[in-house]
C-alpha cells in the first residue's frame, strides 16, 4: 500500500511510532475479539442473505409446471378479429368461426341527418353495407351513441324492402330474432348493452347483398354558458385531435334577429351565410374510406348569435324564416372526426321557459310514434281535439333559461357553507393532497359575510369549530393550518359525517346553505347515505367534489343529484384551481332556488324529474310532464334573488312535437333506475321500466327492437354460417373507388401467417384493407397465431383502461441490501487482513 | 509497508457496520414485501370465509381500505388468491386488485385483475394458453376462464375499452416479470368464459348499466 506523502502519510508515521510504545497484550485482545466479531458477522450475513433469497424467489421454484411457453411467444395476434368491445365507431361485424370473434365488414357509406328542434335532436343515421362474402351470413352492429340517446326507430332495408322494428321485451325479442334466424328469414334485433352501447343483429344476409340499417335517436342538448351544442360521434376513436388552430367558420346572425316572442322563435337567415368557405384540410391518408354524408336541420328556437362549426366546412341553405340548414360542404368526408356545432342564444332578461307538447292516445299495444307531429296543423285546436277523446295524455316539455344578464348584478345572499373532507386511507397520496389544495383555494373563496365549518372524517370524525364561524381572517387563517396538518389514513366512516354536516341549527333560515364534499367515495353503505341525505338534507345543498383518478363517481353525482347539488370530477392535481373555481363561480351565483312547477289542475301530473335542481348561470333545466289535462298555464315558482318570485305561462303556445314523449320516458326510467338501486322491489321496478319502454318504444335495458321479414329468404339447403371469400368483386361495387387504393390500415404482416394465394382475392384484401390472415380466417378461421402486432383494430381512444403499476421495488431492495452487506463485509474482511498482516509479515 | 492506526480501524469497522446496517435495513424492507403479500392473503382469506357465508363484505383488518371481493384460482399454475376491491394505491400490497375501471365480475364486460409481478401474479409467467381461471364469486356460482392468450402492451396503450360488452377477464401485471425496475410495459392474460359461464353471464345484467343509465336531463352531467 502505497499512501501519498501528505498530512495522512505523517499521522501514520505518528501511529508507527505510537505502536511502538503500546504493549502487546492489549493489542492481541483486540484482535482477538475483532475476528470472533467478524466470524459473527460472516454467518448472520450468509444467513440473511440465505432466508432473503428464499423469501423472494422461493415461490417461483414450486409453481413451474414441466412445460412452460414464454408468454412472449404466443401473444394474441389475430389482426382484424375483433370482438365487440374492440369496436369503437360503429361497424358491422361478422361472425367468425372463432367462437366469440368477429371480422369486421366494411363500412360503405353513412348518412347522418340530424334534425334540432330547441332543445332536442332527432337523429336518422342510415348506413348501407355490403356482404362481400358469398355465403349467408349474420352480422352484429356495433354503435356507440350519446348517453342521452334514447333509441326508438329500427329500419332495416334489404333490396328494397323497408323492415321496421317493433318494440319486445329483451328476452321475448331475443327469441323471435332467434327464430327467425333459424327459419332463414331476415330479421334484425336492436338491443341496448349499455346506456351508451347498442347492438344491432343482422341475420341472413345474402351474398353480395347490401344491406341498409337506419337507426333513430333522440337526444337533448347539451348547454354550456350561453353555447348549445351538438356533437354527432361520427368516429370514436382515435379521437380527433384539433389542429394547432381549429377551423371555425362563424356565422354571424346578430343583424337579424326576430324577436323574442314565446321565448323560441326563430332566427332569420343571414344573407350572406354561402360565403362561409373556410377549407377543410385533408388529414392525411385516412381521407378515403368511410364516406359519410351529414345534414342538420336547425330550429334553435331561440335568437341566435353565433353558429359555429368546428372541424367541417359547412354550407348554410337558408330554409325559410324559421330555421337554418346545413350540410357538410363535401357531402363526403372521411369519419375521423366528429361532427361539432354549437350555437349561441341572445342573452335573456328573464327566465325563458321554452314549450313543447305533443298528445298521445295511450295505446298500451303498441303506439305510434310520431302522431303529434303529423297532424300538427295548430297545436291549440289539436289539444281539445284529442282531449274529448278521453283515453289521452298530454305531454309538455319545459325548458328553462336562466337570465343570465340579471344573474351578473344579483347580489348573493350570505351563506353557510360546510366543507367535508375525506382523510380515510384510501385517500392517501396524491389524492389527500389534492383535497387539501381544493379545500384551501375554497376557503380563499369565501366572503366575510359568509359562514363556514370544516368537518374531516376517516374512521373518526372531527370539526374545526364547534358552530358555523363567520370567514373573518382569524377564523381563515385558523381554518389554513387545521386543513394543512390533515394527513390520510384509517377506514372511512362517511355517515356521521354526513349526519354532522347536514344538522342544521336554523333549518328554516333563508340564507343558503352549502355542504361540500371532497372525497373519492370509496364506500360500501352507499344506499344508508343515499337515504340519509334524502331525509336530512332540508335547506342543505350538496355539492360533492370527486377526487383521485378514479373516485366513485356513481356514488358522488347520484348524492348531489339528491342533494340537489352538483358533482365536480377533479382527477388531477392541476386542475385543482380552475375546477374550485368554477364550481365557486357557480356556488356564488345561483338563479333560482326551490323551483317547483304548478299546474291549474295538478292532479294526475307526473314530472320527471320529480324534483327540479336549483338554477345556476349558465345551465338550463329541462322537466317534461305527462298528465290527462294539462290546461292552459303553469306557474314557475322559486326564489329569486332570495325573493320568492313566480311567473305564469301560456302553454297554449306550446310547440308541436313528437319527442316529447320519448324524453319524458328516458327521465322516467332513469329515475326508476336509480330508485331501483336503493328499492328491495328490483323485480317490479323492472316491470315499470319495461312497461315504459314498451309503450314508448324505446329501447331500454329491457326491451329491444325488432325486425322480421315475412318470407325466408335463404334457401334452405344452405347454412347460414358458411362461408367463403369471393373470388371477385361483385358487380357494381367498385372497391378502390370507395375505400382508396391502400388499404387503411395497415397490419403488419406476420412471416408465419397463411396468406391467401388468388390474385383476385389479395386485391380484395387489399381493396378492404384486410390483412391475408384476417381473409383466411374468414374463409377457413383457423385461430391465427403469429407475431404480427395487432396494430390493425386495437383503439387507441379516450376510453381506454389504464394499467397500474404492478410491480414491487422488493427484488431491487433486496439486491441493493445484499450489495451493501457484501459491501460492508468486505470492507470488514480487509481490516481484519490489514490487523492480522503485520503479525505475519 | 505502512499499517493503519486504531483509530483508523475503528472508524472503518464503524463504516462498516453502518454499511451493513443500511444493507440490512434494505434487505430486511425488500423481504418484507413479500411476506406482507402473503401475510395479508392469510388474514383476507379468513375475512374471505366470513364474506362468503354472510354474502356481505368484511375487512380484513379493522383499519383496512378494502375489502376481499372474489377468490382467484389457477389450478395448472397452483395459484390461490383473494381479490381485493380497488381502492387506493395500497391495495395491490396485499393481494391483487379488481380495477374499478373494468366491469364487476360476474357481469357482462371486461373485468381486470392487476397484481404484482413480484408477489401474487409471480406464477403468471408460466401461464399457458388453455389453462382454468376459476372466480368464486361473493355470492352465486363459481365463475371458470379459459386463457386465450396474452398481450404485452404499454399501461397507457391497453387496448381495453371501458364501455366493453362481451365478458372477458383480464389478468394485467408488469412486464417483463424478472425485472428490477419498474417499466412501462404490461402483461395481458385474456381469459374468456367457457360456455356454461357465458350461459350465466349472458343475462347478467351490468351494475355498471344501472349506474350510467343515461339522463334526459343533461343539465348536471354536461356540466364540465
Amino acid at each position: 500500500m502505497k499512501l501519498p506523502e501528505t498530512f495522512f502519510n505523517d499521522r501514520i508515521k505518528d501511529r508507527k511510532r505510537k505502536r511502538h510504545s503500546i504493549a502487546l497484550h492489549p493489542k492481541a485482545d483486540l484482535e482477538h475479539s475483532f475476528s470472533k466479531a467478524f466470524k459473527i458477522w460472516i454467518g448472520a450475513y450468509a444467513l440473511i442473505v440465505a432466508a432473503a433469497l428464499t423469501v423472494t424467489f422461493g415461490s417461483q421454484a414450486h409453481s413451474s409446471p414441466a412445460t412452460t411457453v414464454s408468454p412472449q411467444a404466443a401473444p394474441i395476434a389475430s389482426p382484424l378479429l375483433v370482438t365487440p368491445d374492440d369496436m369503437q365507431s360503429g361497424g358491422l361485424l361478422f361472425k367468425a368461426k372463432e367462437a366469440g370473434k368477429y371480422i369486421e365488414a366494411p363500412k360503405v357509406a353513412t348518412d347522418i341527418k340530424v334534425d334540432v328542434t330547441g332543445p332536442v335532436a332527432r337523429t336518422i343515421v342510415t348506413q348501407k353495407f355490403l356482404n362481400p362474402s358469398d355465403a349467408w351470413v349474420e352480422g352484429i352492429y356495433v354503435f356507440p351513441l350519446p348517453d342521452t340517446a334514447a333509441v326508438d326507430q329500427l329500419k332495416m332495408k334489404i333490396g328494397d324492402r323497408i323492415i321496421e322494428g317493433k318494440i319486445k321485451p329483451r328476452e321475448e325479442a331475443r327469441q323471435i330474432y332467434e327464430a327467425a334466424k333459424q327459419e332463414g328469414k331476415k330479421a334484425s334485433l336492436l338491443e341496448q348493452q349499455r346506456p351508451n352501447l347498442f347492438t344491432n343483429a343482422v341475420a341472413n344476409i345474402g351474398p353480395k347483398d347490401s344491406i341498409t340499417i337506419q337507426i333513430e335517436y333522440q337526444q337533448t342538448i347539451p348547454r354550456k354558458d350561453e353555447e348549445f351544442s351538438l356533437r354527432v360521434p361520427l368516429v370514436v376513436a382515435p379521437r380527433y385531435n384539433p389542429l394547432a388552430k381549429p377551423l371555425q367558420p362563424v356565422i354571424d346572425l346578430k343583424a337579424n334577429q326576430s324577436d323574442g316572442g314565446n321565448g323560441w322563435s326563430s332566427t332569420d337567415p343571414v344573407p350572406d351565410r354561402d360565403t362561409i368557405t373556410a377549407p377543410v384540410l385533408d388529414p392525411e391518408k385516412d381521407g378515403k374510406s368511410n364516406p359519410v354524408s351529414l345534414s342538420v336541420d336547425l330550429k334553435a328556437g331561440f335568437p341566435l348569435d353565433k353558429v359555429v362549426s368546428h372541424y367541417h366546412d359547412v354550407v348554410i341553405k337558408p330554409a325559410g324564416s324559421k330555421e337554418i340548414s346545413l350540410s357538410l360542404k363535401n357531402e363526403v368526408v372521411p369519419a375521423d372526426k366528429d361532427f361539432l356545432l354549437t350555437w349561441t342564444g341572445k342573452p335573456t332578461e328573464t327566465p325563458n321557459l321554452g314549450l313543447f307538447s305533443q298528445t298521445l292516445k295511450d295505446d298500451p299495444a303498441g303506439r305510434q310514434t310520431g302522431d303529434g307531429q303529423k297532424k300538427e296543423a295548430n297545436g291549440e285546436e289539436r289539444e281539445e281535439e284529442t282531449l274529448s277523446e278521453g283515453d289521452t295524455n298530454q305531454y309538455l316539455l319545459a325548458y328553462i333559461t336562466p337570465p343570465y344578464k340579471l344573474a351578473k348584478d344579483l347580489q348573493t345572499p350570505p351563506r353557510e357553507v360546510v366543507f367535508v373532507i375525506d382523510q380515510s386511507g384510501s385517500m392517501d397520496g396524491p389524492s389527500i393532497r389534492q383535497a387539501r389544495e381544493s379545500l384551501i383555494e375554497a376557503l380563499g373563496q369565501l366572503r366575510p359575510e359568509d359562514k363556514f365549518q370544516i368537518i374531516r372524517f376517516n374512521n373518526e370524525m372531527a370539526q374545526l369549530f364547534p358552530a358555523p364561524q363567520p370567514a373573518d381572517k382569524e377564523n381563515l387563517s385558523t381554518a389554513r393550518y387545521w386543513v394543512a396538518a390533515i394527513q390520510a389514513g384509517g377506514g372511512t366512516e362517511m355517515l356521521p359525517a354526513m349526519q354532522a354536516a347536514l344538522k342544521d341549527a336554523n333549518p328554516n333560515a333563508p340564507t343558503l346553505r352549502q355542504v361540500i364534499f371532497l372525497t373519492d367515495g370509496a364506500i360500501g353503505n352507499e344506499r344508508e347515505l343515499f337515504e340519509t341525505v334524502k331525509a336530512q338534507k332540508g335547506r342543505s345543498r350538496i355539492f360533492t367534489v370527486g377526487i383521485g383518478s378514479a373516485p366513485n363517481s356513481f356514488f358522488m353525482s347520484r348524492a348531489a343529484e339528491v342533494g340537489r347539488g352538483t358533482f365536480t370530477q377533479i382527477g388531477n392535481i392541476t386542475e385543482v384551481k380552475s375546477k374550485m373555481a368554477e364550481l365557486f363561480t357557480q356556488l356564488t351565483t345561483p338563479v333560482a332556488t326551490d323551483l317547483s312547477i304548478s299546474f291549474a289542475n295538478d292532479k294526475d301530473i307526473e314530472a320527471s324529474p320529480s324534483e327540479l335542481p336549483d338554477l345556476y348561470k349558465g345551465e338550463p333545466v329541462i322537466v317534461a310532464f305527462k298528465g290527462k289535462d294539462l290546461g292552459n298555464e303553469l306557474t314557475l315558482s322559486g326564489r329569486f334573488d332570495n325573493q320568492p318570485w313566480s311567473m305564469t305561462v301560456d302553454i297554449t303556445k306550446a310547440a308541436p312535437s313528437a319527442a316529447v314523449d320519448k324524453l319524458w320516458a328516458r327521465g322516467k326510467i332513469r329515475q326508476l333506475e336509480n330508485e331501483r338501486l336503493l328499492s328491495t322491489d328490483s323485480a317490479g321496478i323492472d316491470k315499470a321500466i319495461e312497461t315504459l319502454g314498451l309503450r314508448h318504444h324505446l329501447v331500454t335495458r329491457l326491451t329491444s327492437l325488432v325486425a322480421v321479414d315475412v318470407t325466408p329468404v335463404r334457401p334452405e339447403g344452405e347454412a347460414i354460417d358458411s362461408r367463403k371469400v369471393p373470388l371477385n368483386l361483385p358487380d357494381g361495387w367498385n372497391m378502390d373507388a370507395v375505400f382508396g387504393d391502400e388499404p387503411q390500415v395497415q397490419p403488419s404482416m406476420a412471416p408465419n401467417a397463411p396468406t391467401g394465394s388468388a390474385a383476385p382475392m389479395r386485391a380484395l384484401k387489399r381493396s378492404f384493407g384486410l390483412s391475408a390472415p384476417a381473409m383466411d380466417a374468414m374463409a377457413t378461421s383457423p385461430a391465427p397465431t403469429s407475431n404480427a402486432k395487432v396494430a390493425a383494430l386495437v383503439p387507441t381512444g379516450g376510453n381506454q383502461i389504464l394499467l397500474p403499476k404492478t410491480a414491487t421495488p422488493a427484488s431491487l431492495l433486496i439486491l441493493a441490501g445484499i450489495a451493501l452487506l457484501t459491501l460492508a463485509g468486505a470492507l470488514l474482511a480487509w481490516l481484519q487482513w490489514r490487523k492480522i498482516t503485520p503479525e505475519l509479515r | 509497508m505502512r499499517y493503519p492506526r486504531p483509530t483508523q480501524y475503528k472508524l472503518g469497522t464503524l463504516g462498516a457496520v453502518a454499511l451493513g446496517l443500511l444493507g440490512l435495513g434494505l434487505l430486511l424492507w425488500g423481504s418484507w414485501i413479500p411476506i406482507k403479500a402473503q401475510l395479508a392473503q392469510v388474514l383476507l382469506e379468513r375475512a374471505w370465509q366470513q364474506s362468503r357465508t354472510d354474502g356481505k363484505p368484511h375487512k380484513a383488518w379493522p383499519w383496512a381500505d378494502s375489502w376481499p371481493v372474489a377468490r382467484l384460482t389457477i389450478p395448472s399454475l397452483d395459484l390461490h388468491t383473494i381479490i381485493l376491491k380497488e381502492a387506493g394505491g395500497e391495495g395491490l400490497a396485499f393481494g391483487p386488485v379488481l380495477l374499478a375501471q373494468g366491469a364487476p365480475l360476474g357481469t357482462a364486460g371486461t373485468s381486470i385483475i392487476a397484481a404484482h409481478r413480484d408477489t401474487h401474479f409471480q406464477p403468471l409467467q408460466h401461464l399457458q394458453t388453455g389453462a382454468l381461471v376459476e372466480v368464486e364469486q361473493m355470492t352465486g356460482p363459481t365463475l371458470t376462464y379459459r386463457i386465450d392468450g396474452s398481450k404485452i402492451v404499454r399501461w397507457d396503450q391497453s387496448g381495453l375499452q371501458k364501455d366493453s360488452q362481451s365478458p372477458l377477464l383480464v389478468l394485467s401485471s408488469c412486464w417483463p416479470f424478472n425485472g428490477m425496475v419498474g417499466g412501462p410495459l404490461r402483461y395481458l392474460a385474456f381469459a374468456s368464459p367457457t360456455e356454461a359461464t357465458a350461459r350465466r353471464l349472458a343475462n347478467a345484467t351490468s351494475t355498471v348499466i344501472q349506474h350510467q343509465l343515461a339522463a334526459f336531463t343533461e343539465a348536471a352531467s354536461q356540466r364540465p
